[in-house]
């Protein structure tokens, strides 16, 4: 065709297993325009930039990759990185307790033989530097500047590598209103300069500001491609091509019996462990009824899973100031101990660090906090013990072959059911669950769905956490939508919708 | 079936290896060498022949292999066979060397005891499995079991060693005083404290009536001794000392209680420039005739050393060992005897005499008695 | 077809591996030593030389349990005990019982300035005990002035070195024997049984009662054999009767008790653990007190045995803890307190084996840390299996 395309893609393909992370993407980048990729969590953004880098080699995946219309089979991030291609994480990949200049050249060090030069290392760590305008001394530590100016440094390292199509993760997740225009004004100078951008992100402001073209994904298939010049790209298409899909049945039915409020959080502020000055949670106000599925939805980086640590025994932050309150009467709740005593519950996002003891077997791990029920003098009867697994594994339909294997055996699915048993166990009044369907295949997800209304028929609360919208609503009565570490409204009833939602979360960068 | 065999080649290595290592010291008895056979393997194949066990405190000191090599031949010589074992500087190693011995069902011990005061229990089960035990060259201490304790003559000893140096400086026929300090040796070391009683019976009264002048002023045991007979303890004192006192003075002797000791008083000496036609090397004494030493003094650094007897002490070991396996009383006649009080009871004790050795006598003694040969000591 | 064994045998595969080897090595050894390692006098001393390595290996146990961690301190610790011990009742003519008690505060206080640091403070167990190490061997040696301190009573040396009712005697019998080992088949007996009955109670799959029968059959005749050879020495070691409560005591604290459970959890999963309730601080303080008391404990027999407190006592003898606990199969949140006294009786045969065939230490090492680097492999190779599958 007459257009110059410096990246195109056709027809990507990417399986992991059986699950489809892209079932068909079609990508077409102009040459030095800046391309805004849109999409939800698991829409397939960050895979479809893992294979253009390389870090899903070819052979990997499915379909066709063209640059500068040559078709490319990179094995390596090296050989995209080579090519001019640079891709900037959300997650920066710098080394803190080293300095800019070694962070800009690390893997790529001006040496000879093995042996740097520091002195020339200095002199283009400054030139780059210049360009993005950063003026710190280039052997200052990374951990001594802010987050703002690390990002520079992560495109100060894509830029001394020659690039040519730069492209962004989400690049202004973590800075402040003045930093993102900085770094929207340096993308424009980078366009004048010749250099390609894709920009991933979900802030209309930016998209407004930049934009050329816009992709949207959804569910790993591209939806629709705008471009700036010739349609009209307004907020409402956006989003509605963002969520737009059907609802089937995926979520039990189930009737809903609030009571009162079981559990309330009042004013809550919660400071950074790592850097004691920047805060995390701002005046949370939340509560949740008895017999009430609470969602609390958000993008990743929102505060979501801080807030449910911060409220879980102290777990996560410094600084931590507000009250609790536990069916009316406040609650002092300064450590894990404490919260269980409270007969609240936390189910972590992340099964293996925070979940399962891997090598210890079933039962161990569903007895361990309400180990004092099968004590009987000092010694623990561990035949009750698994008398109370196997009643956990009836219960939940765990498939094992007996509770006293090691629960590393078990498929992603019942392992997260025997983390949920555990608090079962404990009759919990306040669960709170953190993405408790990650990684867990359909019919798993449905049995999960199924405790949980089993939880609150009987009058327990549940404060589910998720960034998977079509389970926010199809599970939850009532939802609080999280920004950047404050509240940023509250959806009930009917009026929880995918638009809605989304609408929340994209006025809050307005 | 693979945990079996991995199991199988476990036992197989663990196997080998002790085999190795059991079979080359079968090889190395007659050579005598780390350690020997079993006793009562040969026990079993001759069906009478005794065995005596030998503990000696370390392989690292040259006389322990000479006390090997004399006490073999000497029990041999008898019809005994010997288990040699060396406790490697550990006083545990020692306690289990003696156990085990026993239960291998030695007909007597001679133990070298690496520390004297840990082998109370060792030795009252030697007494409990009717074995008799005597000490070599440093006693067992606060235990009644033990009756006899072959050693020098300690007192003697340091009587020689201090006579020597009066000898050397001409004191008695000079009208001028002497310079001389003192080193001792380790702290806890029984046998030393008896070299230095007798050094100080000769010096006393010449320090008393000022003929000899401790400068330093560092006249009593603890204060001299030096831990573990260290030579680069001992330099580290003479260097202090040196510097200390002896900068406008003259140091004329050292009374250097062993070898090592002196080879450390000899370096602090030379770095400050003694040895030299203006600044002579004072007498330095020495005791052990290890093989540095008898260079040294070939080469007019160190004066003397104690030339220690040990074919007279391994000697009478065996033939103490041999009468107390026999159930008779041992014949002392040719050897003067005493008692020393090890805590508990008088042991019986031999005062083997040693002799001085100089450059003068050292090729008579040395070479000549097939003690070393010249090419052992380098010097052609 | 695995998991047949496993219950069929009640247990743990590895232990079971463990055993077959500890068989194979003692078989080995009395054909190497023509028999003199099973003499009684020997049996005995097996038990009198080794105590330490027993000792030390249940308080080594669970520093390691809690995930790759160790207590370098012990050695010191053990020749620090026996100086402050020799000091209290040579120098200060304390009397032994109250000496006893104070050496025992003493390794208590040492071990909870070293906990404290590696609780509280977060100084990696590595470093805190690294530091320990020289700081008690320093003051070990200044405390007994580099020399060697002895005598003790005769009431301190029974501790090490004494035997229980040696003179009461049947026959050729020594009583007590008898009575132990009476008492110890039919505890094993009535144990089994009780368990037995207790998981049919529940419904769970028991081992048939062959495998049962051959298992205590086993096991009886193994104690028989020792109880027997004791008898015709001096009778039970007091050391041996102390090793034996310690390992029973501790072996329920681990398998049994709350405290013993959290312990497993954290080393499996720290974070798992805390956020399901357990006092990680504070579990890793009792861990390494505990410790330093084992090796106080390990001091007074050690100290007891030579009849003397020496400056160099204990040199080493964290690492052979070590090895003793790594053959038993410890490691984070995996193994038990058997299985380390197992690891330990392991290096106590070789011990003494290797001492009675005249092998020198420098080999003596070279085949310990070989027979080590086996037992790390085999069950690195045993984890990858069961991943496999």
């Amino acid at each position: 065709m007459e257009e110059d395309y410096i990246l195109q893609a056709k027809g990507v393909i990417k399986k992991f297993g059986n699950i489809a992370a892209l079932k068909r993407v079609d990508l077409n980048v102009r040459r030095g325009e800046v391309h805004v990729l849109c999409g939800e969590n698991g829409a397939g953004k960050s895979t479809l930039m893992n294979i253009i880098s390389g870090v899903y080699p070819y052979g990997e995946y499915e379909g066709q990759l063209f640059y500068e219309g040559e078709e490319c089979k990179f094995k390596s991030i090296r050989e995209s990185e080579s090519r001019g291609i640079a891709i900037i994480h959300q997650q920066l990949a710098l080394i803190p307790q080293l300095s800019i200049a070694e962070n800009i050249f690390a893997g790529n060090e001006n040496s000879t033989r093995g042996v740097i030069d520091w002195g020339l290392t200095n002199r283009r760590a400054k030139e780059v530097m210049e360009r993005v305008g950063l003026r710190e001394d280039p052997e200052t530590l990374v951990q001594d500047i802010g987050v703002g100016k690390q990002q520079l440094v992560e495109i100060c390292k894509a830029i001394s590598k020659d690039v040519k199509l730069l492209i962004l993760d989400e690049p202004t997740a973590a800075l402040t209103d003045e930093e993102s225009d900085k770094l929207l004004e340096l993308i424009k100078v980078f366009q004048k300069e010749g250099i390609t951008s894709i920009l991933i992100t979900h802030k209309l402001r930016e998209i407004s500001r930049v934009c050329n073209s816009i992709t949207i994904l959804r569910d790993g298939e591209t939806i629709v491609t705008w471009d700036a010049n010739k349609d009209e790209i307004t907020e409402d298409h956006i989003v509605k091509a963002m969520v737009g899909r059907e609802m089937t049945n995926r979520f039990p039915p189930r009737e809903s019996h609030r009571g009162d409020k079981m559990f309330e959080i009042r004013n809550w502020n919660v400071y950074s462990p790592i850097d004691a000055s920047k805060q995390i949670l701002k005046d949370i106000n939340i509560y949740v009824r008895k017999g009430e599925v609470l969602g609390i939805a958000g993008l990743m980086g929102a505060g979501r899973t801080e807030l449910a640590m911060s409220v879980f025994g102290k777990s996560y932050g410094t600084n931590i100031s507000g009250e609790l309150y536990k069916e009316g009467k406040q609650i002092r709740i300064n450590d894990v101990a404490d919260a269980i005593k409270q007969k609240i519950a936390y189910v972590s996002e992340d099964r293996h660090a925070y979940g399962a003891v891997a090598n210890l077997s079933i039962t161990k791990n569903i007895t361990l906090p309400s180990l004092k029920k099968y004590v009987h003098g000092i010694s623990i009867d561990e035949n009750e013990e698994t008398a109370a697994a196997n009643r956990c594994k009836e219960m939940l339909h765990i498939k094992c072959r007996d509770v006293d294997q090691a629960i590393s055996n078990l498929s992603g699915g019942n392992q997260q059911k025997v983390i949920l048993s555990k608090w079962v166990l404990c009759d919990s009044d306040v669960l709170i669950l953190d993405e408790p369907t990650r990684g867990i295949d359909v019919g798993a997800k449905y049995e999960i769905y199924e405790i949980v209304n089993e939880l609150v028929a009987k009058g327990k609360s549940v404060i589910f956490i998720s960034s998977d919208m079509p389970e926010i609503l199809g599970m939850c009565d009532r939802v609080y939508v999280l920004n950047e570490g404050e509240v940023a409204g509250e959806l009930e009833g009917q009026d929880i919708t995918q638009v809605n939602t989304m609408k929340i979360i994209m006025s809050k960068g307005a | 079936m693979k945990k079996l065999v991995a199991l199988l080649l476990t036992a197989a290595m663990v196997f080998s290896l002790a085999a190795c290592g059991s079979s080359d010291s079968a090889s190395d008895s007659s050579n005598g060498g780390d350690s020997s056979a079993s006793a009562s393997e040969e026990k079993a194949d001759s069906g009478e022949k005794k065995t005596i066990g030998i503990t000696l405190p370390t392989q690292e000191l040259a006389r322990c292999l000479k006390d090997q090599e004399y006490m073999t031949a000497f029990l041999e010589e008898k019809g005994y066979n010997v288990d040699v074992q060396f406790a490697k500087g550990d006083a545990a190693t020692q306690v289990n060397i003696i156990e085990n011995m026993i239960t291998s069902g030695v007909d007597g011990i001679i133990i070298s005891p690496w520390d004297g005061g840990a082998l109370t229990k060792a030795v009252e089960e030697c007494h409990d499995a009717g074995i008799p035990v005597i000490a070599y060259d440093a006693n067992v201490l606060n235990t009644p079991y033990i009756d006899y304790f072959v050693t020098d003559d300690l007192v003697g000893i340091g009587r020689q060693q201090a006579q020597f140096i009066i000898d050397t400086l001409g004191v008695e026929n000079s009208d001028k005083s002497f310079n001389i300090e003192l080193f001792g040796g380790d702290f806890g070391d029984a046998s030393a404290k008896l070299f230095w009683s007798g050094a100080e019976e000769v010096l006393t009264p010449y320090i008393e009536s000022g003929k000899l002048v401790v400068v330093s002023g560092q006249t009593d045991y603890d204060t001299c001794a030096i831990a573990e007979w260290s030579a680069t303890k001992a330099q580290s004192r003479m260097d202090t000392l040196l510097s200390t006192y002896y900068t406008d003075k003259h140091i004329d002797a050292v009374l250097t209680q062993n070898d090592d000791l002196a080879a450390g008083a000899i370096s602090a000496l030379k770095s400050v420039g003694y040895g030299v036609e203006d600044m002579p090397m004072p007498v330095i004494t020495g005791m052990d005739c290890t093989i540095s030493a008898l260079k040294s003094i070939h080469a007019g650094d160190q004066s003397m050393t104690i030339y220690k007897d040990i074919r007279q002490l391994s000697k009478h070991a065996s033939d103490i060992i041999d009468c107390l396996i026999k159930g008779e009383e041992p014949d002392l006649s040719d050897v003067e005897f005493t008692t020393y009080d090890n805590g508990v009871k008088e042991v019986t004790a031999t005062k083997v005499p040693s002799l001085v050795l100089t450059n003068d006598n050292m090729q008579e003694l040395v070479f000549d008695s097939g003690y070393y040969t010249e090419e052992e000591v380098g010097l052609e | 077809m695995k998991e047949g064994k496993r219950s069929l045998f009640g247990g743990n595969l590895r232990q079971m591996g463990m055993v077959i080897a500890l068989v194979v090595i003692t078989i080995v050894f009395g054909v190497l030593t023509k028999g003199t390692l099973f003499r009684p006098m020997n049996i005995s001393n097996i038990f009198m030389q080794n105590s330490f390595e027993i000792i030390l290996a249940i308080g080594m146990f669970f520093c390691m349990l809690t995930g790759g961690n160790v207590d370098l301190s012990v050695g010191s610790v053990v020749g620090l005990s026996g100086a402050v011990m020799a000091v209290l009742t040579l120098n200060y003519n304390i009397p032994t019982s109250v000496a006893v008690v104070m050496t025992l505060l003493t390794g208590i206080i040492v071990g909870g300035v070293q906990a404290g640091f590696i609780a509280f403070l977060k100084v990696p167990p590595f470093i805190a005990t690294l530091a320990g190490e020289l700081v008690c061997r320093g003051l070990c040696q200044l405390i007994l002035g580099g020399q060697t301190l002895s005598p003790f009573s005769e009431g301190f040396q029974f501790f090490a070195n004494g035997f229980v009712a040696r003179n009461v005697k049947v026959g050729n019998l020594n009583v007590f024997c008898m009575v132990v080992f009476v008492l110890t088949s039919a505890a094993l007996i009535l144990s089994e049984l009780n368990k037995r009955k207790n998981r049919q109670k529940h419904g769970f799959i028991v081992s048939p009662v062959s495998i049962m029968t051959i298992k205590l059959v086993c096991i009886i005749a193994v104690t028989a054999f020792i109880l027997f050879s004791l008898s015709a020495y001096n009778g039970v070691p007091f050391i041996l009767i102390v090793m034996a409560a310690l390992t029973l005591i501790y072996s329920f604290i681990a398998g049994k008790t709350t405290i013993g459970r959290h312990i497993y959890m954290m080393g499996g999963n720290p974070n798992a653990a805390k956020l399901s309730g357990v006092r990680t601080q504070w579990m890793m303080f009792i861990v390494y007190v505990n410790s330093a008391l084992m090796a106080t404990v390990a001091g007074l027999a050690v100290t007891g045995r030579l009849n003397a407190a020496t400056p160099k006592a204990g040199t080493g003898y964290e690492l052979d803890a070590i090895a003793a606990c790594t053959i038993g199969g410890v490691a984070g949140a995996t193994g038990s307190v058997m299985g380390a006294v197992l690891g330990a009786c392991v290096m106590a045969i070789l011990n003494n084996g290797m001492s009675i065939l005249g092998l020198g230490t420098d080999l003596q090492q070279v085949i310990k840390g070989c027979i080590l680097l086996l037992a790390v492999t085999f069950d690195i190779y045993l984890k990858n299996k069961a991943k496999n599958n």
